[in-house]
């Protein structure tokens, strides 16, 4: 059953142009699903279009039959979709325990926030051991851990995540995809935007393939990079901007 | 050295005045990066309103802050619904809001002096003009009630910020609006409730200046441009900035008074903007870079 369906979708920013040209797609629930695509192609206004956090000119984005399109991102988080933005987002001069108090925010009710707040931190022991600190100073994958964990204390229905190893080194990039492993396995649904294809679909369900804001291509996340013509969008992509072949 | 103690416990009772004036306009940058050059026309009308509660009905410029502030707020919750917030989906919001809060000063000054002319007001309360002598040092008692009054204001303030929910996703949204909005706080609802506290501040401001200085219709323009040096100094969007910039300057100010002219007091802002511009853009407390 599909818990994210997006119709035709259509979203832009401010006064300018469309971005998204009319994106189809759907998200099975508790499934993985992975975005690719050349830079440009409209990867991160998908999850802001969802998110509410973009103008949606146009098509209908709705979340367990519930319509989404048009309302504000306080209240899409209330349907149950959380974001974790590709700047993380987080609250610089606010401490680690601070930021995840905010991530309660929504949530009301001071004890069940206090409640969520200490399982995160059973489950991100870095975080737990910087509790105190500021979230200025901590590393980009500390900070990356950060952001997941605000994710881990709401219990989304469904998850976006958008570029999740923007910046950071090989050895911290596979702890943060762990962590998206941990929340499928929890039967989250997660819907990820990732630059580095292979990476992203290697711990997904599904492969989206986006173009100049259209969907190009849909399928099974194993075999998506070896189609021909996923191969060729990304490979003729590569050829124009490098001059090369080289693999996404 | 007498001297001395005597100029900086004068700047400081006058820096803490100073700061509350600009804690206002502070919140409301750091909340939704609107320069609010109406902000010291908030001032001078919640003075107006201050004086004539006092001359009229003897009601106590301290105890009008209990109706300046609160009607002040409610004023900038309508003046945010009404006016600002048709703006905030303008790509060019920073321009339009300094030009909109511009014309929303001007229109100020032109009710105010229509309906009082330009003439110069001050509440003449008892304690204005008098002193505690403490040896050879002497403080001003209205001066040294302003000072109380805000530090007690600014404690309210801290209070809120620190210990309310709204006041959490206030601080939140100073931070980092992005991010507020991500973890579900309602930025537009936080927005309008910040401009009226921002409002009220004024409102309380306008209380003290009521019988601290005196006032005209066009004695905004003299302010804003003091307060507006203040938060840049302090660091934009930073309260503790504001805080330390107001007395800071303040004593600085005092001294240039006494050592220089009265002239160099209102240029010593302006020359500590400039240095703080040039060393240090981001002001005393600002952040050079964000996460």
């Amino acid at each position: 059953m599909a818990l994210l369906e997006l119709d035709d979708v259509r979203a832009g920013y401010g006064s300018g142009p469309d971005i998204l040209n009319g994106v189809s797609l759907q998200v099975q629930e508790s499934s993985t699903s992975c975005v690719i695509g050349p830079n440009g192609a409209g990867k991160s206004t998908v999850l802001k279009a969802i998110m509410g956090l973009v103008d949606v000119r146009g098509g209908e984005v709705s979340v367990g039959g519930e319509r989404l399109t048009g309302q504000r991102p306080d209240q899409v988080l209330a349907h149950g979709v959380c974001f974790v933005p590709q700047d993380r987002s987080l609250f610089p001069e606010m401490t680690v325990r601070e930021n995840l108090s905010m991530a309660g925010y929504s949530l009301g009710r001071r004890r069940k926030a206090e409640a969520r707040i200490d399982e995160a931190l059973d489950a991100f022991p870095v975080l737990a051991e910087r509790r105190s600190q500021r979230a200025r100073t901590l590393s980009g994958g500390q900070q990356q851990m950060l952001a997941l964990a605000r994710a881990w204390i709401l219990k989304p229905r469904l998850l976006l995540v958008d570029e999740p190893s923007m910046g950071l080194a090989p050895q911290v990039t596979k702890q943060v995809f762990d962590v998206i492993r941990r929340f499928r396995a929890l039967g989250m649904t997660v819907l990820l935007v990732e630059q580095n294809a292979r990476q992203g679909l290697e711990c997904s369900d599904r492969g989206i393939v986006l173009d100049l804001g259209r969907k190009r291509f849909e399928g099974a996340a194993d075999s998506i990079l070896t189609h021909p013509e996923v191969r060729e969008l990304y490979l003729g992509k590569q050829r124009e901007r490098h001059g090369n072949g080289a693999a996404p | 050295m007498t001297n001395a103690i005597q100029i900086a416990v004068l700047g400081v009772l006058l820096g803490g005045v100073y700061a509350l004036m600009a804690s206002g306009l502070t919140m409301i940058y750091g909340v939704m990066q609107i320069i609010n050059l109406a902000h010291g026309a908030f001032m001078i009308v919640a003075a107006y309103v201050a004086f004539f509660l006092y001359r009229d009905s003897g009601i106590d410029p301290f105890l009008s802050i209990l109706i300046t502030a609160p009607a002040f707020f409610v004023a900038g919750l309508i003046v945010y619904t009404l006016l600002f917030s048709r703006l905030v989906d303008s790509p060019r919001f920073g321009e339009m809001t300094v030009l909109l809060s511009f014309g929303l000063a001007l229109a100020l000054e032109g009710s105010l002096g229509a309906g009082f002319s330009g003439i110069y007001h001050r509440s003449d309360v008892s304690y204005s003009t008098s002193t505690w002598d403490i040896g050879s040092i002497f403080i001003p008692k209205g001066q040294a009630y302003g000072f109380v009054a805000c530090l007690g204001l600014f404690g309210l303030l801290w209070a809120f910020l620190n210990l309310t929910r709204p006041g959490y996703a206030i601080r939140a949204t100073m931070q980092n609006r992005g991010a507020a909005q991500v973890v579900g706080v309602n930025v537009t609802r936080i927005s309008t409730i910040a401009f009226g506290i921002g409002a009220a501040l004024a409102g309380a401001a306008g209380s003290l200046m009521s019988f601290l200085f005196t006032f005209h219709p066009a004695a905004h323009w003299q302010w804003i441009a003091l307060l507006l040096s203040l938060i840049v100094v302090g660091g934009l969007g930073s309260l503790a900035g504001v805080f330390v910039a107001g007395i800071g300057l303040a004593v600085v100010a005092a001294f240039a008074t006494d050592w220089l002219s009265p002239t160099w007091s209102y240029l010593t802002f302006y020359l500590a903007l400039f240095i703080v511009l040039l060393v240090r853009p981001q002001g005393l407390f600002g952040k050079a870079a964000t996460i």
